[in-house]
């Protein structure tokens, strides 16, 4: 710039002018490294601290899908053993009408979420050289393959093929194609011999995954996948647990559901939850869904130990008449059928003026069969038989969900742990596969140990007994309904065994504003829409399941 | 860097200033100054004598006085606006006062004297790029908060629409479309000279004195990475010299809804809900065939709801939580100074009570400016803006909702008249009275924004000039829900605290050269060296169970539950260097060629740097002041720029590759986490646009005609979008360079001078048009669209969804005759029809064929919403005191997602809504669908949002008078102009929501404001 200048600039001058160069020269010096303080790079992987973080990541993912709303709905809704309840979205997948399709959310988050939580598995997974102890490490890849896998379990159930990614995703992928079933069951499989070799049969932390709970899984996919000798490996499995010697049925059934006994001897594997909010996401909400509205009946409010009653999932009659109530205590300890007055300004008054009843009275009731009508009139307090059940009144499946000691009455996050396998379940997984080997002698000792579990105090145990001439599949699925309903299986449990739509046929058939599961259902419903964002996301075709 | 700053000064200081010439006795100049067309005066015209000796600006009345020695002068009157009037000749004696009336012919806006550019001013004449330039008058004909929103409708090409209608929401300013949407497409706001790094809605309107749009390339190009946008230069007010000037400006408002929306009240929402219940089979367990009963409604209602219906109960709840809004707006400013110091003062207070109970908007500011000549050669001085507001938001749009959705048989107050929390039993609806006072959500900013700059004259022509402009800005969020909130349901409180701290400066070092060789070379030369950095730092908490409401979010650790805690930082920097030529040959041939070179923290190693040129040239063909104007063509000049601007408005960071925080937990121990955030892309590289402009501007038939009219093409390439990914990746997106899109179109401004003094009636007509088509060109994945992302060859680039709207075409509502062919679909009558135009080949390609599937195969481009053309006339009338101003804005062209009207019609019979003409088997509607129980939101339902958006709207009517001085003698002011505005009085449009203009989910009315002002000046 000094050297435009025209006329003859004073000493002073072009020392200024020098200097000012100088300065601009000095401040040349701005440092345009970026350095992330708050936020951390994936540079973070590949140190012990990293590794132990992506591997702990790989579980976050469990808790978008089991113990809440999108996990019950697709494992609840569309099965026999519950209809569509009076509020919510979503009650497409109840009815299997229109709104059934690619742009229902709760398949595009259960789709998102689950490959998500697959590319933090394979993160970690591919983690493998991290400098640490090598019999740990082996341990930790061993946790995220076992995560991995029954993030496809899931997957391949609900959508069948699905892009089988080993590996983490580096830079912007837009291809995918849709590997096959086998090919994806393949992939589950490798992972679950790899975890249940490599797993300790328990673990310091709670929740960590265990070889039993590999062992578990791999029971319930050879069951699923019923390929050539896959129920005898089903069985194998199974029993392997069973005699561990780790795990015990509970004595009673209710023992199960205790509030503070989530850690009883019968979880083999749980998915986790705490009453600190700072550490239970977005917690166990089950308690919020299969409530009936008894807050709008005379002598009720909304109080912390009946919940928040979200009235989605009404059970069908089906469920309601499944059990022997005489002898099955498991009717009892999973449904509310009484309401006990809380809100004495809204219970009824006789002519005089008095209160029909007081607070602590029975408030509901719902009996389970017709009463008169002189006989309902003769109760000061409400009668609800089964014709009068409503989609919002009806008996309330909740006594393995409700939480009564979450912070606030509205509070939606419960701290109970997910009970995703415990050994009853175990028991009929090897009942089912030992069955459909042919083994109905011994299939009938794991039906038996359940049911006999079950048998109401003053009931003999072997009264709950069943021979080997009852045993068929639809007893198998009777008897998984009566232990294990409610439990986000079920729509699983259907589809596994070919019974989903001769069930929801059956079981499911009621009309209600036009829509009737039983009248909707077809063959194609045995799989869930692709997702219509990673349809149009995909840069390649990426086809649709027949039928959406 | 200091101590050179200082030698610099000493050396400065050590050259005498000037010294006047000794001169005998004292003579005084008096005069007017006035404008040419209407004869009004002008305030502020700068008036100097002789050689720059002496100066005055003329007060309110356009006096000015001077005392200076006798002599004959040439006497210059000057002002921003207006041409220039020399007298060369006037002779001033002692013995008597010299009057001097000086008329000024006004400059139209487009064609003003001096303009401000980056880093500079130039005289507009020789301007070779796309420069809009406003007024202060302009602007301070509407009455807003904001200054973007005082200027809609002034320039072609620049788009403002509202993103809201709560008091103090702000504008989305869009100049010459869309370009890349990951990146801001915020303008870069420079205000006197130093980059702002905050909110532009700070800025009180009335403190500016001008703003300039710099438009093309030529003209941003100097601001390299930041101008891809296009700039907006603000200049505030200075003083100058003369005596003080004080001007006192206040007006009052009051506001209403300019529309009112219609929900069904009580015997309509009765009915409504009845049919919801009908169409699940409810409402006929107790009816049977009839189609109503008294145990059907029995059943079917709340007995609350009951009990209203048989009163006759229909509560207006909208009505109960609006209000008239108001505005009250004070300021205060002082301008003054002398030859050699000139500052301005000022102080407003301006407060805002939305049509909303609860949410009101607050600024206090002050404002200076102070410039001293400290002798020949140095130059320097310094402005300061601070300034605290205060927006309380209340529940945000959403207490509009929960009052449309609330039903009206119910009451607000229980039979002691106290409110009701939960008018009916619903577990999810509470009072939205209730809520007013119960939820606050209070964003809070305290701003301060200065700059210093010292100049020094190194040397004839050249100058060195150093700017230091640090931007500190603190804003406080606080969010608390008492109890007694939809959102707590009545189970204890929980609260919010959010803090940010950001600190911003820009030191610019500029070197400027001047120089004229012979008569036919003028060379302007700059050379710039200039760091910007910002640090924010932030961080937030939140609790839950707040024992006691009264401390509201001032005592979080009393809460029983810490929810969340965060903290955070931030920074990036920006380093840059550019030269300018300015280069005019025979004050006929114009030049301007421009370098920047910037490196930005922002990208990735290796691709932080880049360098953007740009070229301007202009022709002077025919020029009045040279004599050489034909027939009716006073001036006409031709310009063409090209040049290149790029992009860096990416987050911080984004190149890296973060990880994010998971929580789960092992037992009762929390077992925290890190996975796959967001994925790295080292390969992010700037995003660049190249700019090609022509523009004539032109001054017709005596200056009655005045013009502007730009064409442009703007190619973009290497597009930072935020792409969305297929989910299986585990990814939703990666910050990338996507492709290229196109931007091309047209700007017209034409000013006409219809009556100049016909009869005393001055009537001047702006009109703007533009017209813009943005598209992309090409993905860098091939030319293939991208219909995930929303990417469509041809069609304009879409960022988050909400530019482009592909979806289903809604074809109305399944009819009775139709149900055996709505049954293959799994519909019945009643539920809504989408059309079913295609199908998939066995190559999975999709043809126009349908196969009786809904499915991506049928998801339609619909529209998107960029308007084809938008316009705008500015009428202005004076008749001696009176002036009556109007402007017309219209858009034509685009298409609207009405959200408002789908989320609050979802016709499932338990919430209010919108009053809709719903299906029923009687009723065969074909615009809703049939009110349903059993599901929340209709299946298709958002395929109901889609209208036509255009729109014409009477902006602004203003009447102002100035009030002749023999009535305001006694306010002791020299001056009062009052006026009288109604803003929004008139909307043209088939939009069936809110307001087309903003966005069209944002779910509180627009106004109708109805404003009194007046201005003093002493």
């Amino acid at each position: 710039m000094t050297q435009s200048t025209q006329s003859t600039p004073s000493i002073p001058l072009v020392r200024c002018v020098a200097m000012g160069a100088l300065a601009l020269a000095a401040a040349a010096c701005v440092d345009l490294t970026e350095t992330p303080i708050t936020g951390i790079t994936s540079a973070y992987y590949g140190t012990p601290e990293g590794f132990a973080a992506a591997v702990n990541a790989s579980y976050e993912t469990l808790r978008t899908f089991y113990g809440q709303e999108r996990g019950l709905t697709l494992t609840v809704f569309g099965t026999d053993e519950f209809r569509v309840g009076a509020d919510g979205s979503h009650k497409s997948i109840g009815f299997y009408n229109s709104g059934l399709n690619g742009d229902e959310s709760y398949f595009r988050d259960a789709w998102r979420d689950f490959y998500r939580g697959i590319n933090t598995a394979n993160t970690a997974i591919a983690d493998s050289t991290v400098p640490m102890d090598a019999t740990l490490r082996t341990q930790r890849i061993a946790e995220a393959r076992f995560l991995r896998a029954l993030y496809y379990f899931d997957l391949v159930r609900m959508f069948g093929p699905v892009p089988l990614l080993l590996k983490p995703t580096q830079g912007a992928l837009t291809e995918a194609q849709r590997d096959s079933v086998s090919a994806v069951y393949d992939a589950i499989v490798a992972d679950l011999q790899f975890a249940k070799g490599n797993l300790p049969t328990t673990q310091k932390d709670y929740g960590r995954a265990t070889s039993p709970a590999a062992q578990h899984l791999l029971a319930l996919v050879y069951l699923t996948r019923a390929g050539t000798g896959d129920m005898a490996l089903a069985a194998t499995e199974a029993k392997a647990v069973i005699n561990s010697g780790l795990f015990k049925l509970t004595p009673k059934y209710s023992d199960l559901w205790a509030l503070g006994n989530e850690r009883n001897s019968e979880v083999v594997w749980s998915v986790q939850f705490t009453e600190d909010p700072l550490t239970t996401g977005p917690g166990n909400s089950s308690h919020l869904y299969f409530l009936m509205a008894y807050e709008l009946f005379p002598g009720m409010v909304r109080d912390m130990a009946n919940g928040r009653a979200f009235k989605r999932f009404r059970p069908t009659d089906y469920l309601l008449n499944l059990w022997d109530r005489t002898k099955d205590s498991r009717y009892d300890d999973s449904f509310t059928n009484v309401y006990y007055a809380n809100n004495p300004a809204s219970i009824p008054k006789d002519a005089s003026g008095k209160p029909k009843f007081a607070v602590g009275d029975t408030a509901i009731f719902m009996p389970g069969v017709e009463w008169t009508a002189a006989q309902i009139a003769a109760k000061p307090y409400t009668v609800l038989t089964p014709s009068k059940y409503t989609d919002a009144a009806f008996p309330s499946f909740n006594k393995k969900f409700i939480e009564p000691n979450r912070l606030t009455v509205n509070e939606t996050r419960g701290s109970r742990d997910w009970q995703l396998f415990r050994l009853a379940e175990t028991y009929l997984i090897a009942a089912e596969a030992l069955m459909r080997d042919g083994n109905l002698t011994e299939a009938v000792t794991y039906v038996n140990a359940v049911r006999e579990r079950a048998a109401k105090p003053g009931v003999l145990k072997t009264d709950m007994d069943v021979t080997t001439a009852a045993l068929n599949l639809d007893f198998i699925l009777d008897e998984r309904s009566r232990e294990l309903a409610g439990e986000g299986m079920r729509w699983f449990d259907l589809v596994r065994t070919g019974k989903l739509v001769s069930r929801v046929k059956l079981y499911n058939n009621y009309t209600q504003g036009g829509s009737n599961p039983a009248a909707s259902i077809q063959d194609y419903h045995a799989r869930r829409p692709i997702p219509n964002e990673q349809i149009t996301l995909t840069s390649n075709k990426f086809p649709q399941n027949p039928g959406y | 860097m200091k101590r050179w700053l200082i030698g610099c000064t000493l050396v400065a200081l050590a050259f005498p200033p000037i010294t006047a010439r000794a001169q005998d006795g004292v003579a005084q100049l008096t005069g007017t100054v006035t404008e040419a067309k209407t004869g009004r005066p002008i305030t502020g015209a700068r008036v100097v004598v002789g050689e720059g000796q002496f100066g005055a600006v003329t007060g309110p009345t356009g006096r000015f006085a001077l005392r200076l020695p006798p002599g004959t002068y040439r006497v210059r009157a000057s002002m921003i606006g207006y041409q220039p009037l020399t007298i060369d000749t006037v002779r001033v004696v002692a013995t008597a006062p010299t009057s001097l009336s000086m008329e000024l012919q006004q400059a139209v806006t487009q064609l003003g004297e001096v303009v401000v550019t980056g880093y500079g001013m130039q005289q507009r004449r020789d301007v070779t790029g796309a420069v809009a330039s406003i007024a202060a008058d302009e602007i301070k004909q509407q009455a807003t908060t904001n200054v973007m929103s005082a200027i809609q409708g002034r320039a072609p090409g620049v788009d403002i629409v509202s993103t809201g209608y709560k008091p103090g929401d702000g504008v989305r300013v869009r100049i010459r479309g869309t370009r890349s949407i990951k990146a801001s497409n915020d303008p870069l706001y420079v205000l006197d000279g130093i980059p702002m790094a905050g909110s532009i809605g700070d800025l009180n309107p009335t403190d500016i004195q001008s703003i300039e749009i710099l438009k093309d390339a030529s003209a941003t190009a100097i601001y390299g990475s930041r101008g891809a946008n296009g700039v907006v230069l603000i200049s505030t007010r200075r003083g100058s010299a003369g005596r003080t000037r004080v001007t006192y400006d206040t007006y009052a408002t009051t506001e209403v809804a300019s529309k009112k929306i219609r929900v069904f009240n009580g015997p309509e929402f009765a009915e409504y809900k009845r049919e919801a219940y009908r169409a699940s089979g409810d409402y006929q367990k107790s009816c049977g065939t009839a189609p109503q009963c008294d145990a059907g409604d029995k059943a079917t209602f709340y007995a609350e709801e009951y009990a209203a219906l048989q009163k006759g109960i229909s509560t207006d709840w909208i009505g109960m939580i609006s209000r008239n809004g108001s505005q009250r707006s004070h300021q205060l400013s002082l301008t003054g100074g002398n030859d050699r110091t000139q500052y301005a003062l000022s102080g407003n207070m301006v407060d805002q009570e939305g049509i909303i109970k609860g949410q009101q908007y607050g600024r206090k500011s002050m404002r200076m400016n102070f410039e001293n000549q400290a002798n020949t050669r140095l130059r320097f001085g310094g402005s300061a803006l601070v300034l605290r507001s205060t927006q309380d938001l209340g529940r945000g749009d959403a207490e509009y909702g929960e009052a449309i959705q609330n039903v009206p048989l119910a009451a607000a107050y229980d039979s002691t008249g106290r409110l009701l929390f939960k008018p009916t039993p619903d577990p999810q609806r509470v009072n939205p009275l209730v809520e007013i006072s119960h939820y606050l959500d209070q964003r809070q900013r305290t701003r301060a924004f200065g700059t210093l700059f010292a100049s020094a004259n190194l040397a004839e022509g050249l100058d060195y000039r150093i700017n230091f402009g640090p931007d500190i800005t603190y804003q406080r969020r606080g969010l608390f829900r008492g109890a007694q909130t939809q959102a707590n349901l009545g189970t204890g409180a929980d609260a919010s605290l959010w803090n940010d701290r950001i600190f911003d400066y820009t030191l610019d070092n500029i070197v400027t050269y001047r120089r004229e060789i012979g008569s036919d070379h003028r060379v302007d030369a700059t050379l710039l060296y200039s760091v910007e950095k910002q640090t924010a730092e932030s961080d937030s908490s939140k609790a839950s169970g707040l024992p006691y409401e009264s401390q509201i979010y001032w005592n979080l650790g009393s809460g029983s539950t810490i929810e969340a805690i965060g903290s955070e930082i931030r920074q990036w920097a920006l380093q840059s260097y550019m030269a300018r030529v300015n280069y005019t040959f025979m004050d006929k041939y114009l030049l301007t060629l421009t370098t920047r070179i910037d490196g930005s923290s922002r990208l990735a190693p290796g691709k932080k740097y880049s360098t953007f040129p740009s070229v301007g040239l202009g022709w002077r063909i025919f020029d009045r002041a040279f004599g050489n104007s034909v027939g009716p063509i006073d001036n006409l000049k031709l310009r063409a720029s090209y040049g290149v601007t790029g992009n860096t408005a990416v987050d911080p960071y984004q190149t890296q590759g973060g990880l994010a925080r998971s929580i789960y937990s092992f037992g009762t121990a929390g077992a925290f986490g890190y996975r796959p955030g967001s994925l790295p892309n080292p390969d992010l590289k700037w995003e660049k646009t190249a700019q090609y402009d022509a523009g004539v501007d032109f001054n017709l038939y005596d200056n009655r005609v005045t013009g502007t009219i730009d064409v442009y093409q703007a190619n973009t390439s290497d597009l930072i979008m935020d792409r969305k990914l297929p989910p299986n990746t585990g990814y939703t997106q990666i910050t990338q360079n996507v492709g290229a899109t196109r931007n091309r179109g047209l700007e017209v401004a034409l000013s006409h001078n219809a009556l100049r003094g016909w009869h005393g009636i001055h009537l001047t007509n702006d009109f703007t048009f533009a017209r813009a088509k943005n598209e992309i060109v090409s993905l860098t994945y091939g030319k293939v669209s991208d219909p995930g992302n929303r990417w469509f060859i041809g069609y304009p680039i879409d960022g988050g969804g909400n530019d482009v709207w592909y979806d289903y075409r809604f074809l109305g509502i399944w009819q009775t005759p139709d149900s055996t062919l709505a049954a293959t679909y799994k519909a019945k009558p009643g539920d809504i029809r989408v059309e079913d135009c295609c199908s998939l080949d066995a190559q999975g390609n999709v043809i126009r064929k349908p196969d009786g599937l809904i499915n991506t195969a049928d998801l339609q481009i619909l529209g998107n919403t960029h308007p084809t053309w938008t316009g705008s006339l500015n009428s202005t009338v004076n008749w001696r005191r009176l002036d009556l101003a109007v402007q017309v804005i219209t858009r034509q062209g685009f298409m609207l997602q009405n959200t408002f009207r789908t989320t609050n019609s979802t016709l499932a019979g338990r919430y209010n809504g919108i009053k809709v003409d719903y299906w029923t088997p009687t009723n065969p509607s074909n615009t809703d669908p049939r009110p349903t129980k059993l599901q929340e939101n209709p299946t298709y339902g958002g395929s109901r949002a889609y209208e036509n958006g255009s729109f014409t709207r009477i902006r602004n009517i203003t009447l102002g008078v100035t009030v002749p001085e023999k009535y305001i003698g006694r306010t002791g002011a020299e001056t009062l102009r009052i006026r009288a505005t109604v803003q929004n009085p008139f909307l043209f449009t088939r939009f069936s929501g809110l307001d087309p203009e903003g966005r069209a989910s944002a779910g509180t009315p627009s106004t109708r404001m109805y404003l009194l002002g007046a201005t003093f000046g002493f």
